[in-house]
């Protein structure tokens, strides 16, 4: 019989006391809230959804625009919706906002600020409610203190809708677009909406800009099925086996962080866990748009193959930090104010983007450190001056991978007091429990192993010449195939992707 | 003839006309993979007679069932054979032991909804383990109460085919590498009494340990979830039920650790259970064998339950010579 299942996880997870919140609310504020019955991709019901989706789709693919929209929009509010339809009325609000902002910005050019104002506003005001206020109530809790006052504010614990980060961010690029002029306004509400709603984006992104996906949606697109179907068998593979597989395990780290071999384990553990979760999910999203005919673009491209922390942003979440950099870092001023200013709004570029993530301090940490490892490497040219030295490349993809690990502590622990404890231990070398930690956790080693090997044979080959083998091709199905039922017979425990949370 | 325009547009299919054949393959390899899986039994892990969440279904329809129920956590279930001691005790008997299950309010009224008051003497026998009286047991909940009809339908006529899909765990894959498929083997024969008959091959009495030691880590024995048990096993006795407790059966190097890092004080548990009206067993301190370190054998709980049928059938007889039981209050 398997050992009885027990509770791991942000719920139970005690540490040490954080920096700037008390004891009792020792769990990431906002993490773990209630996303049981969303419709995620590794589930029986999304199998049910999509089986119906495509012989729909069939049909209806060759159909007029409005019938496609019509359909893609309400497909997309039905898996939507199946999770919590209230929050319908949210998506449906996000949407006609912005789609009517853009209309009266073209209508009305000269009041375009004011337009693009209340946009902003209207897609802010939902996201900090939902996704900020705890976190606010708490700050300011915790400064009461701090001032001899009381505090004990009671937290709102909303229900945090899943994805509002990825749609209210995919809405207003699209209205600062029609007001930069550099995108048309659609006129036709089923149009946006079908952009806006779709559900291989719809709740963990990739963060799609409408100059993109609009003229994709317009016509009738070839259905890339092979292409398509790669995509997703990797992308389950990367789910279910890699990332669940390690999820159990991370839980356990985190809880009861223990020596040194310990904490760096933790670390490797849930900087693969983050990777094979996301990336999983975004390859079966490509891969679904795909099955559509939409091509969604590039999200990740091997970032623990970056070789300084640039090309690791370059590479890491793709949609995201472009969006980062042409809505916040290009507006605040790009590089275009001198090089020091750059280094500024980038820094400030980066603690958005950490607090994007999340509302907690070890978000803002997170986003704090990886300011400053990009500030220091621009400063001193590092990773250029490294790649000169025998092994130059290897080596600054050993310490570009080191300064992601540490950054991952702070993003995964549960305060930042717990991810200095846990960085103090890994730095204090002491690796005196190493050959139990890897024997207790040897199936998860292999994972990460299997990890390494994947990215090894991509780095390798990234520095030879390309050429197609008729054999591989003719194999490719059967692989693929392999893959896919090992994805069914290696499956981890069911978890919700990591990124639902953001 | 590729138009010259889509050659270089990101619309066009790489993999050219062939995408749904190569799709077909795909899913036919994939399809062959998992048959062979199912016939082969390549998965170590096997359910007989039932799984584990179809006897959880078959338990959530007792009602006024038996009149002696064992309870507990998958220890329990192992270690309590109804089938065997029927004929000693003489009366009708459930194991409503289930995996992991910690004992909480929501656990006694479904005990209650098992054991059937009005026969002349309701027996109740608790298999104690730390776990049992831990955050990192199970509490008992809707799901193991109400089961949706898509849900009863599948488990009742597909149980064991699903059971054939289910995946390796990390354990089994570990087990198969170091063991290869023939000599690794883990056996749940359920019965539709309760009892689990568990086997584990190759039998490892230290497999448990560590999973064990890490649970008592977070989480040690509950002095509410302890208090709330003794409350109900008071509430119990003055209506009239006789309350057999004893530490569930298990291996030597298992009782020493949890003694050592559960924070559970047997003697003194066995006191308040004591003082709380119930009758505690100790009589059968034999060095239990298991196959993991934590459930016993068949044999081991064969021979248990036959001694712990000759207590319980003692002290029923001694309640019964005391006179017929006086509910002092209706069981809650």
């Amino acid at each position: 019989m398997p050992p009885a299942p027990h509770v791991v996880g942000t719920a139970t997870r005690s540490g040490h006391r954080p920096l700037l919140t008390p004891a009792k609310r020792d769990v990431k504020i906002g993490q773990g809230r209630e996303t049981n019955g969303a419709v995620i991709f590794n589930s029986f019901v999304f199998c049910i959804f999509a089986a119906i989706f495509f012989l729909g789709w069939i049909v209806i693919a060759r159909r007029s625009p409005n019938v496609r929209w019509l359909y893609l929009t309400v497909a997309s509010y039905v898996f939507y919706g199946y999770w919590n339809y209230r929050f319908l009325l949210l998506l449906t609000f996000c949407g006609l906002a912005n789609f009517t902002t853009a209309l009266a910005i073209e209508r009305w050019p000269d009041r375009k600020r004011i337009f693009l104002a209340l946009d902003l506003l209207a897609n802010l005001a939902p996201l900090a409610l939902f996704k900020y206020a705890d976190f606010a109530i708490a700050t300011y809790d915790d400064l009461a203190r701090l001032a001899g006052g009381q505090g004990a504010a009671p937290l709102l614990r909303l229900t945090l809708p899943i994805g509002i980060s990825f749609y209210t961010f995919m809405g207003m690029s699209y209205v600062i677009d029609v007001y930069r002029g550099e995108l048309r306004a659609t006129r036709n509400v089923l149009h946006f909406m079908a952009f806006l709603s779709l559900f291989p984006h719809l709740v963990a992104g990739p963060i799609l800009r409408a100059s993109h996906l609009l003229p994709q949606l317009t016509v009738p697109q070839r259905a890339r099925l092979w292409d398509g179907a790669r995509l997703v068998v990797s992308g389950y593979f990367k789910k279910m086996v890699i990332a669940d597989g390690l999820a159990g395990a991370v839980d356990a780290l985190f809880a009861s962080p223990g020596g040194s071999s310990h904490c760096w384990l933790a670390a490797m553990m849930f900087g693969a866990q983050i990777y094979t979760d996301f990336s999983g999910y975004t390859d079966i999203a490509r891969g679904l748009g795909r099955f559509m005919g939409y091509d969604f673009g590039e999200n990740f491209d091997h970032p623990y193959l970056a070789t300084s922390m640039r090309e690791f942003w370059q590479r890491w979440h793709i949609s995201l930090s472009s969006w980062f950099r042409d809505y916040v870092y290009i507006p605040l001023g790009g590089s275009r104010r001198g090089p020091r200013r750059a280094l500024l709004y980038m820094a400030i570029t980066m603690l958005v983007s950490g607090l994007w993530h999340g509302a907690a301090w070890t978000y803002v940490v997170w986003g704090a450190l990886h300011a400053t490892f990009v500030v220091l490497e621009r400063l001193t040219g590092w990773p250029a001056r490294i790649a000169r030295l025998p092994f130059g490349r290897h080596l600054c993809l050993a310490l570009v991978l080191l300064q992601v690990l540490v950054t991952w502590v702070f993003f995964r622990a549960a305060s930042v007091g717990q991810a200095g404890h846990m960085l103090a231990t890994m730095f204090r070398f002491d690796f005196r429990d190493l050959r139990e930690t890897l024997l207790t956790h040897q199936y998860e080693c292999f994972l990460l192993l299997l990890l390494f090997a994947r990215h090894a044979w991509v780095w390798r080959m990234s520095h030879r010449p390309r050429r197609e083998i008729p054999t591989l091709r003719f194999l490719e199905p059967v692989f693929f195939g392999v893959v896919l039922a090992a994805c069914l017979i290696l499956r981890g425990p069911g978890r919700d992707f990591v990124y639902f949370q953001f | 003839m590729i138009a010259p325009e889509l050659v270089n547009s990101p619309h066009r299919d790489p993999s050219g006309d062939d995408g749904p054949r190569r799709l077909a393959v795909l899913i036919a390899v994939a399809a062959s993979v998992m048959t062979g899986y199912v016939l082969l039994g390549v998965r170590p892990h096997k359910d007989v007679r039932m799984t584990d969440h179809r006897l959880t279904m078959v338990q959530a329809d007792w009602v006024d069932a038996a009149d002696v129920v064992f309870t507990g956590d998958s220890r329990s279930q192992a270690a309590y054979v109804p089938s065997a001691i029927s004929g000693t005790v003489g009366c009708r008997l459930l194991n409503f032991g289930q995996q992991g299950r910690r004992y909480t309010a929501r656990y006694f009224a479904a005990i209650d909804r098992v054991l059937d008051e009005r026969g002349s003497i309701p027996t109740i026998v608790m298999g104690i383990t730390p776990l049992s009286l831990s955050e990192n047991g199970l509490p008992y909940s809707d799901q193991d109460e109400i089961f949706d009809p898509i849900d009863r339908w599948t488990t009742t006529h597909l149980d064991l085919f699903l059971a054939s899909l289910q995946p390796m765990t990390k354990w089994d894959a570990i087990g198969l590498v170091r063991h290869g498929s023939h000599r690794m083997r883990r056996i749940s024969d359920c019965e539709p009494d309760g009892w689990v008959n568990i086997e584990r091959l190759p039998a490892d009495p230290t497999a448990e340990l560590p999973k064990y030691r890490s649970d008592f880590q977070q989480h040690r024995v509950d002095p509410d979830l302890e208090a709330g048990l003794l409350r109900q096993v008071a509430k119990w006795t003055t209506a009239g039920v006789l309350v057999v407790g004893e530490r569930s059966p298990t291996s030597r190097a298992m009782l020493e650790l949890e003694d050592q890092l559960s924070g559970f004080d047997e003697q003194d548990f066995a006191r308040r259970f004591r003082a709380a009206g119930g009758r505690w067993f100790d009589g059968d301190r034999a060095a239990f064998d298991t196959w993991d370190g934590s459930h016993v054998t068949r044999d081991a709980a064969l021979s248990h339950s036959a001694k712990l049928a000759t207590f319980v059938l003692a002290e029923r007889t001694a309640s019964a010579l005391r006179g017929p039981a006086i509910r002092a209050e209706p069981l809650q």
